[in-house]
């Protein structure tokens, strides 16, 4: 009797569906395969990689240890491209984020029509990076585009914005910022929507002016919001390449050449693999600094609601 | 025939975090059998257990006669109703109604009629087209009922079902769930935090408190009789009021003015429980105890009369409408075969035959 | 609101459109402008003809690379929510040992510049022989965190209960993902859908890298090419290449824009 109840539980037992275990990993599988062979993988060669020196193929032959690494640290290119870098960021992160919030407040507004004025405002957000380059570089065309005849309108002196080391990367930057507000809009419109609005009404009672509740309700409850697009614009800015491609091709004298444009360059033009993936390593080391240090602080001063 | 037996059954999520202790009860088929407690006594994790969403520790769940302790919920011929319903928002009410039957093999005529049997059954027929979200609070509960009303299942599971409607509704759901039941024969298993549904609804009721059975019995039986402090002050509304006792040569002492002969002395202490309606106005007679008013609720047909004795809070709750003053004495007197005793240590029913003289008050 | 607050929010905001909206504006002027007004400077051309369209079309295969691009985002948009769906799914419904771990690894993922693996993975579909293939310009895009994670995000908010309702009626955990799941969320689906497709149709560095072969190429590339090979001097008929480049994702955007100012939100912040 007590034999058969426990045949019996076993059977039961082997009929019931897998392991919850198996079946988890099972849906999680395919993304777990290609995570490993396009992502960590990958990784993991580029920082083997850059212990070595490499032929045109990307194969390793001699090992150099953290060679590319003291070379990096006291090339001028290098320095030039992270200053660079650090100075697009510098210029693209801050003015396209204000710009944004700028646009999304106004666009927060119950005005009739107001529909068409949003969807205006994201709609750089389906401009690929190289149509807009394109239209920027014609408007940036000294002798036809329409920079320098606005110049003239104004009566300033004509500039040669892109050709110029002095104002090449500030030209890049403009472009930039315009080519992302599309997201970042909508991304802090969507932020202002989720905020309730008795939290305004309450406001309005109080009778606070318009000011006082942008800075005391409308910022502290969007910043949740604001910190990912921070971080999402930190991360793209450290990651531009495709304007710089078109644009200006790292030039002139080096002036554009930031880091990814800097590896690829490396990597696919002057076949220097082993280089590039020394950069590709301090790409990301810096990237992952950022976002750790950035996370650390915004945690403090996000309010969640 | 018993439909469900539960043979000491233990649940707990780590060595520290014990959900339910050794548990044994059974349920008859047919009956409507109503889990009552606290939050966080348990109840909702027994019914998870019965219907299969969740492992027993050790112990054995006996179904319709057989073991179903390690079966799959579905092969348990059960149908569960949820609390906020479980309803699938882009179905419409007949698609969900008739959700699941064709795992089951049944064919698209039968999934029809038994739709419409349902739906007949609950006045849905006018609703069937609709998608959950346009129905109001009380057409989703029926809507939800009629899932488990299609699958014809012989146990039915409802964990908290009415908690999400108003109060008016509540009570009229309560009547129409019960007639179901009846009209239907099934075994109902029925959890729920509220003791009204419970004395008014259950055929049996069993009363958790920490993972712990207090009592099983008859709805009337539980009330009359607690077995214990907890069962007493939780079943009834408002509830029984108590205080401490102490034993005094051959009296039992509850207050100054208030001691009862005993039959017997004891060491300890004894709790004393009276429910607020035998606390009656001593209208002439010799009163137990005089009490000073504190408040007045009116209700209409009842009055509450909140007052304090020896530094509680009693309540007793009259027939009619009162007022009285705050600050008022009161002469108030309570039979002695009204008196509820309790041991000090355990918090176990004592008789109060075995502890007083019943005839005569001092 | 007061007549003059308002007057004044349109005046903004038409200002604000204006300015956001010129570049776009003006590419789509200049595309029917011949070689001599784009030199004049002039902004309004004298004429709409079609002419800069079909020289672009002649000149360059820029319907071949439409197609490509085409075909290409569309892979990665179903490889995407695919594979997001499922992922999503076993972290949102399936208890198991190590799922947290699991989830911290995959969201980690979205720390790694996809830059910084490109010299490998370049290695790797050379290897497997991808290059000039659809498979190679969309397969290692499948695997996604922001959208494993947006879905998750939309999963948590299905009530538990409906799967225990699901287990109770004894509809398998696939069925439900199929028959539950996906259809609740819907809306979210969609958003995630319409992100990947403009993500991948304006994907510029991996397409220029695994394609050589001219009719490989995509619309991205294709209008580089166009822009920097003998055109350069012929402006109308860049821009022409450039407005048939965008118009795609500007209608889908046009048309998704509340959806996926919704979803993305949702995905970013709760």
């Amino acid at each position: 009797m007590i034999a058969g109840k426990a045949q019996g539980q076993l059977k039961i037992k082997a009929r019931r569906s897998m392991p919850s275990f198996v079946e988890g990993l099972l849906y999680l599988l395919p993304s777990i395969l290609l995570f490993s062979v396009f992502l960590f993988y990958p990784m993991l060669k580029t920082i083997y990689l850059s212990f070595f020196l490499t032929d045109a193929q990307g194969n390793a032959e001699l090992f150099v240890g953290l060679e590319h690494y003291s070379n990096l640290l006291q090339s001028t290119a290098f320095r030039t491209s992270m200053k660079a870098t650090l100075l697009f960021v510098l210029y693209t992160v801050p003015a396209g984020i204000i710009l944004a919030l700028f646009l999304a407040l106004l666009a927060n507004q119950k005005l009739k029509g107001i529909g068409f004025f949003r969807t205006i405002f994201s709609s750089t957000m389906g401009m690929s990076v190289a149509a807009s380059s394109v239209i920027w570089l014609f408007m940036y065309n000294p002798a036809i585009g329409l920079g320098n005849m606005m110049m003239k309108t104004f009566g300033m002196s004509e500039m040669q914005w892109l050709l110029s080391p002095d104002t090449a990367l500030i030209s890049v930057a403009i472009s930039t910022i315009w080519m992302n507000t599309g997201f970042s809009f909508m991304i802090l419109l969507g932020g202002l929507h989720n905020i309730d609005s008795h939290l305004y009404e309450s406001g309005k009672i109080a009778g606070v002016s318009d000011f006082y509740t942008l800075r005391k309700i409308t910022l502290p409850l969007l910043s949740p919001t604001l910190l990912f697009i921070v971080t999402v614009s930190l991360i793209n800015s450290f990651q531009t390449f495709g304007q710089i491609d078109i644009l200006t091709k790292g030039g002139p004298m080096e002036s554009t050449n930031v880091i990814v444009y800097s590896i690829y360059k490396d990597a696919f033009v002057n076949f220097n693999i082993g280089s590039a993936s020394a950069q590709a390593v301090l790409l990301f080391a810096f990237i992952l600094i950022v976002t750790i240090l950035q996370f650390k602080w915004g945690e403090k001063r996000v309010h969640y609601q | 025939m018993n439909a469900i037996e539960v043979q000491s059954l233990k649940k707990a999520y780590n060595a520290e975090t014990t959900i339910l202790k050794d548990m044994d009860f059974t349920v008859k088929e047919g009956e409507f059998f109503a889990i009552v407690g606290p939050s966080g006594c348990g109840k909702s994790t027994l019914l998870r257990i019965i219907a299969g969403l969740e492992q027993v520790t050790d112990g054995t769940l006996i179904m319709n006669g057989q073991d179903a302790t390690y079966r799959r919920p579905d092969e348990r011929n059960i149908s569960m109703v949820f609390q906020n319903y479980a309803l699938f928002p882009h179905m419409t009410v007949a698609q969900n109604i008739t959700f699941g039957l064709h795992v089951k093999k049944i064919s698209k005529e039968e999934q029809k009629k038994r739709c419409m049997e349902a739906a007949e059954l609950l006045g849905l027929q006018h609703l069937l087209e609709r998608k959950p979200r346009e129905l109001s609070g009380g057409q989703r509960q029926r809507v939800a009922l009629g899932r488990a009303i299609a699958s014809q299942a012989p146990i039915c599971l409802m964990d908290e079902p009415l908690s999400n409607l108003d109060a008016k509704l509540r009570s009229k759901m309560r009547s129409e769930v019960r007639q179901i039941q009846r009209r239907l024969g099934m075994t109902m298993i029925y959890v729920t935090h509220d003791q009204i549904e419970a004395m008014t609804m259950a055929d049996r009721m069993m009363v958790l408190n920490g993972g712990d059975i207090q009592q099983v019995g008859e709805p009337l039986h539980v009330y009359n009789h607690p077995e214990n402090k907890f069962v007493a002050t939780f079943i009834g509304s408002p509830p029984m009021n108590m205080i401490e006792a102490t034993w005094h040569q051959q009296m039992l002492q509850i207050t100054d003015e208030w001691q009862l002969k005993a039959v017997r002395t004891g060491q300890e202490k004894l709790y004393v429980g009276v429910r607020p309606e035998h606390i009656m106005h001593a209208s002439g007679g010799k009163p137990s105890f005089i009490g000073k008013v504190e408040h007045v609720e009116i209700l209409g047909t009842e009055t509450l009369i909140m007052f304090s004795i020896n530094g509680e809070q009693w309540i007793a709750k009259w027939a009619g409408q009162w007022n009285f003053e705050a600050g008022e004495m009161l002469p108030l007197k309570v039979d002695i075969e009204h008196l509820h005793l309790f041991d000090f240590e355990t918090e176990k029913r004592v008789e109060t035959a075995e502890v007083l003289m019943m005839e005569a008050l001092v | 609101m007061s007549i003059w607050k308002k007057s004044f929010l349109y005046m903004l905001l038409s200002v604000a459109a204006f300015i956001m909206f010129f570049p776009i504006l003006y590419a789509f002027l200049i595309s029917f402008m011949q070689g001599g007004e784009v030199l004049q400077g002039k902004i309004i051309p004298s004429d709409f003809s079609f002419t800069n369209y079909e020289s672009a079309v002649q000149k360059v295969p820029l319907l071949r690379y439409l197609w490509n691009s085409f075909v290409v985002s569309t892979l990665i948009m179903v490889g995407q929510v695919l594979f997001c769906c499922l992922a999503a799914f076993a972290f949102t419904f399936i208890q198991f040992k190590g799922r947290n771990v699991l989830f911290l690894i995959f969201i980690s993922t979205m720390m790694i510049p996809w830059e910084a693996t490109m010299v490998p993975n370049f290695q790797t579909v050379r290897a497997l022989g991808w290059t000039d293939t659809y498979l190679g310009l969309s397969v290692p895009f499948f695997a996604m965190a922001f959208g494993t994670f947006l879905l998750r995000q939309q999963f948590k908010t299905i009530p538990m209960e409906m799967y225990e309702a699901t287990q109770v009626a004894g509809v398998n955990r696939f069925q439900f993902l199929f028959k539950v799941v996906l259809p609740v969320s819907k809306t979210s689906l969609v958003t995630l859908a319409i992100y990947c497709f403009l993500s991948a149709w304006n994907m510029y560095l991996w397409p220029l890298l695994v394609t050589n072969d001219e009719r490989m190429r995509t619309v991205q590339i294709g209008l580089k090419q166009m822009q920097s090979q003998e055109l350069a001097t012929e402006w109308g008929v860049v821009m022409a290449g450039v407005v048939m480049v965008i118009l795609p994702t500007l209608i889908l955007l046009f048309l998704g824009q509340k959806r996926l100012q919704e979803g993305l939100t949702r995905g970013a912040v709760k």
